[in-house]
């Protein structure tokens, strides 16, 4: 006891000391530059450009400022020139972030401006990237731009307001603290023109720990504000949820986890005076068992309803159907060419940084069985999770299968079943970082020939890391994807209700991504990593694109 | 605390049902599905009577819901009647037929021929038919007609004619019967061609509503080119609240350009005109003691009045406006 209350008194001191010795204003920021020269490599194509080269510079100084011992104000500027760009022509400036955050009476935490939010994966949940399982260090370097483009911190989404956070110790034998975390943010600014009401997200999480475990009450609400212009249709969607995670008392090595809720998403046609209504609810319960620190295991059931809406946690991060400027067409008959990991990771690919009420288009070979993560809607079925296997912290595997199947048949009472195996590794031998992954898919439905489904796809993941150095490392990673099969996409009306189908065959589709480089290291902040890599799509029109890549980082 | 947790979920998770329809979105057959007829296009009986009380429809079946149109046409008086929706068969719901056509002319006893054609993504499939009309159906309720010129002009009619007008009742393609009123001519000096007065007696329309009161008759013009683009008709209807016809509140309309050459049902509410000389500004239905039918087009050569239009376009063009069948109904308009 003497032992902690002088270690407590020692935390304490040291607090106290940094605090009356924190400065006023700091600044951080990160320069980065980044080349990329690309060329087409297609047969019997005299119509198309060949070569594209593009590169640019920029500065994001970020300031901290501190008014008083509980206010903060962080703000980054960023200015940004195109390379080639003399004099200041292509020069761009901005902000990228101002968020004032702060203590009220030392009890009551709060942030305005910029927030970053997340709760559950049905609730309020950014998913993350289709094109990635265990993606090698020569793509994780770009793929760290992207996610600081457009500010994906984990499964977090950026969004603009309001969040208070604050907590109340209990100290009973049963119930030991309360936290509450509250936010309401501006997720759509009105457009008289279109008839686009400003648009509101609120909600928040209390959060309840016993002696038991914790249990959770989340609520998302997504709703127009009335009058903010000429009201044509309104949107209201409300999720509220509860989730528990317990330890069972009996069997000290198993733990329950149960996430439950429900949805109610309005459709207000205000002219007609009419509300169409969509009611539906989730759950999810799982058992996991530790068999010691380096071996877990889980079981869980899910079952998603149909008409379940989320529209915080029912997203896709990338369009994997949308079509990029750099070779837009290949072949004489300048045919739309089909994008591919090469484009989802350098090249001008649509992102979706927020969300809205619509579920985003998506691409069944990347992610079928649950392409809008675990809230996919008209879900049901098992998942089996190997957490961790680690081997003497040298090799650490994880895996997760997943059995699903339709709720309710889409066009057909047949039912759509779905697998999905996804295995990760990762080995560290001395000098050696091995890095691997495959994720892998299928989709069937029996029935008349019409209504057949018989997908699969796979996604491989593999990267290599030597250490030449301490400052200097050889890179080279690979992606591959593959897909077999036909499946019918469905097409959503305006209230996410399946509408038709669209027909999609895949016929042995396969791309190859392959990256060798250098990663030099100037000191813990600054590297430069200088890759060549070759895509190949094997497609309806098949191509490679060979690209030069230099990407220099400082963070400061 | 512990066993009331887990009972909480396990009612949580059987409580939860949901009222899932069979499957979502479109049916895949109808958007896929081979089109293929099961059952022929046939009347339900060879002959439909529609004097009886009984059902009179069409039957056919084919593989999947897709735009559907079934058009009968009379082969004597080329009246028709259309039918179209979105199903897998034809059945009492959405073919049952009272006997009435989509617009005029109506149909007389005589055999008509049925088409229903279907309409798939990449297939159309016609069946043909035939069924014989034996007895047209009943009047409709709470009709009152006024003219159908059958017998003759009704009693006490009035007929002003200009000079170089053609007025009077014809034989032959008729919208109703086999008689209408021909209303034309060419009268080059003057808006006006002439008109008829005829009286009528509304005492059985006492207290209907003028919203629910629908004046109806059957109009014909002609091809373009060969009648005025710019010829119509003015309709007056007068109530008799004065001490002379004339003195009477008078309502009006007029239905121009008459444009077209084929008859057309033309049907308004009596709350639809447009008061014209003022008593108590007030429609009183039962008090109608007069409907005027007026022929007008914009003369070629002069007007009465000097600052009126003239339209030389209308040089030796005939004027035809006829008309047929003209009645009040209540409640909803007449159907031929």
């Amino acid at each position: 006891m003497k032992i902690l209350l002088a270690w407590f008194f020692l935390i304490c001191t040291i607090t106290t000391f940094s605090q009356e010795r924190l400065k006023k204003i700091e600044f951080y920021g990160l320069a980065k530059t980044n080349i990329l020269h690309q060329g087409l490599d297609v047969e019997n194509d005299t119509t198309n450009l060949k070569n594209t080269n593009y590169g640019h510079s920029l500065i994001d100084l970020g300031f901290l400022i501190r008014p008083g011992a509980n206010t903060e104000i962080a703000s980054e500027l960023r200015i940004r020139n195109e390379l080639g760009g003399f004099w200041g022509g292509a020069v761009t400036y901005g902000i990228r972030k101002l968020t004032l955050k702060g203590v009220v009476n030392d009890a009551i935490r709060y942030k305005i401006g910029d927030i970053n939010l997340k709760m559950t994966p049905y609730t309020l949940y950014n998913n993350g990237y289709q094109d990635v399982v265990n993606e090698a260090t020569v793509f994780q370097q770009t793929r760290e731009l992207i996610d600081y483009e457009y500010y994906f911190e984990g499964n977090d989404w950026r969004q603009q307001g309001i969040q208070t956070a604050f907590g109340f110790d209990l100290n009973t034998k049963n119930f030991q603290s309360l936290d509450v975390n509250l936010f309401s943010v501006r997720n759509k600014v009105s457009d008289p023109n279109s008839a686009t009401p400003d648009r509101l997200f609120s909600g928040g999480q209390i959060s309840l720990l016993t002696a038991l475990g914790d249990l959770n009450y989340h609520s998302a609400n997504l709703h127009d504000l009335k009058n903010t212009v000429t009201d044509i249709n309104l949107y209201y969607n409300s999720v509220n949820s509860v989730s528990v995670n317990m330890k069972v008392d009996d069997l000290p090595k198993f733990s329950l986890k149960y996430e439950g809720g429900i949805s109610t998403t309005n459709y207000q046609n205000v002219q007609e005076d009419q509300t169409n209504t969509f009611n539906d609810y989730y759950w999810n319960i799982g058992l996991n068992y530790s068999f010691n620190t380096t071996l877990k295991f889980g079981l869980s059931a899910l079952n998603t309803g149909p008409q379940f809406r989320s529209p915080s946690a029912q997203n896709v991060r990338m369009s994997y159907s949308s079509s990029s400027n750099i070779f837009p067409t290949i072949g004489n008959d300048l045919a739309v060419r089909n994008m591919g990991l090469g484009d989802y990771l350098y090249n001008d690919v649509l992102y979706y940084n927020t969300f809205d009420e619509k579920l985003d288009d998506y691409n069944p070979t990347f992610s079928n069985a649950l392409p809008y993560g675990l809230a996919t809607p008209n879900r049901k079925g098992l998942s089996l999770h190997i957490k961790e296997i680690s081997v003497k912290e040298i090799l650490n595997l994880s895996s997760q299968l997943y059995f699903l199947s339709e709720i309710v048949g889409t066009g057909t009472t047949n039912l759509k079943s779905f697998t999905k195996l996804v295995t990760k590794g990762d080995f560290v031998y001395k000098k050696w970082k091995v890095k691997g992954g495959i994720a892998y898919e299928t989709t069937s439905r029996e029935g008349l020939s019409f209504e057949t489904i018989d997908l699969s796809s796979m996604l491989v993941d593999f990267g290599v890391d030597f250490n030449l150095s301490e400052n200097i490392a050889i890179l080279y990673g690979g992606k591959f994807h593959s897909a077999n099969g036909n499946e019918l996409t469905t097409v959503y009306d305006n209230t996410n209700n399946p509408l038709y189908f669209q027909p999609s065959n895949y016929n042995d589709t396969k791309q190859y991504l392959h990256s060798a480089g250098l990663l030099l290291s100037f000191s813990e902040r600054s590297t430069l990593t200088a890759s060549l890599s070759t895509f190949t799509q094997y497609d309806e029109n098949d191509y490679s694109v060979n690209q030069f890549h230099v990407l220099y980082r400082l963070n400061f | 605390m512990k066993h009331s947790i887990y009972i909480f979920f396990a009612v949580l998770l059987l409580s939860c049902t949901r009222d899932n329809p069979d499957y979502l979105g479109g049916s895949l057959n109808d958007q896929f599905g081979e089109l293929v007829v099961l059952d022929s296009l046939a009347p339900n009986t060879s002959s439909f009577n529609f004097s009886l009380v009984s059902p009179r429809f069409f039957e056919a079946q084919w593989s999947k819901n897709l735009n559907w149109e079934l058009n009968i046409v009379g082969q004597e008086s080329g009246a028709s009647k259309q039918f179209s929706g979105f199903d897998n068969k034809l059945d009492i719901e959405n073919s049952s037929w009272d006997g009435s056509s989509s617009d005029f002319p109506s149909f007389r006893k005589e055999s008509c021929d049925i088409t229903l054609v279907l309409i798939d993504n990449t297939d159309t499939i016609q069946m043909v038919s035939t069924v014989n009309l034996s007895e047209l159906k009943p009047t409709q309720d709470g009709v009152k007609v006024v003219a159908d010129f059958e017998d003759g002009l009704p009693t006490n009619t009035i007929v002003f004619e200009q000079s170089g007008a053609d007025f009077g009742i014809l034989e032959g393609f008729a919208a109703k019967g086999s008689s209408y009123y021909k209303m034309g001519g060419y009268v080059p000096y003057d808006y006006l061609l002439g008109s008829m007065k005829i009286p009528v007696d509304m005492q059985d329309f006492e207290g209907v509503s003028p919203l629910l009161l629908y004046f109806n008759m059957a109009t014909i013009g002609g091809l373009q080119g060969e009648v005025p683009d710019n010829q119509f008709i003015k309709i007056v209807i007068r109530e008799n609240d004065a001490e002379n016809i004339s003195q009477g509140e008078t309502y009006s309309i007029e239905i121009n350009p008459i444009s077209w050459s084929n008859w057309q049902l033309f049907s308004l509410t009596y709350s639809d005109f447009t008061l014209e000389n003022v008593v108590n500004n007030v429609q009183e239905p039962e008090k109608i003691n007069q409907i005027e039918i007026l022929c007008l087009s914009c003369p070629a050569e002069s007007a009465p009045d000097p600052s009126a239009p003239i339209c030389s376009e209308n040089t030796d063009l005939i004027v035809k406006t006829d008309i047929d069948f003209i009645a009040f109904t209540r409640n909803e308009s007449y159907r031929p």
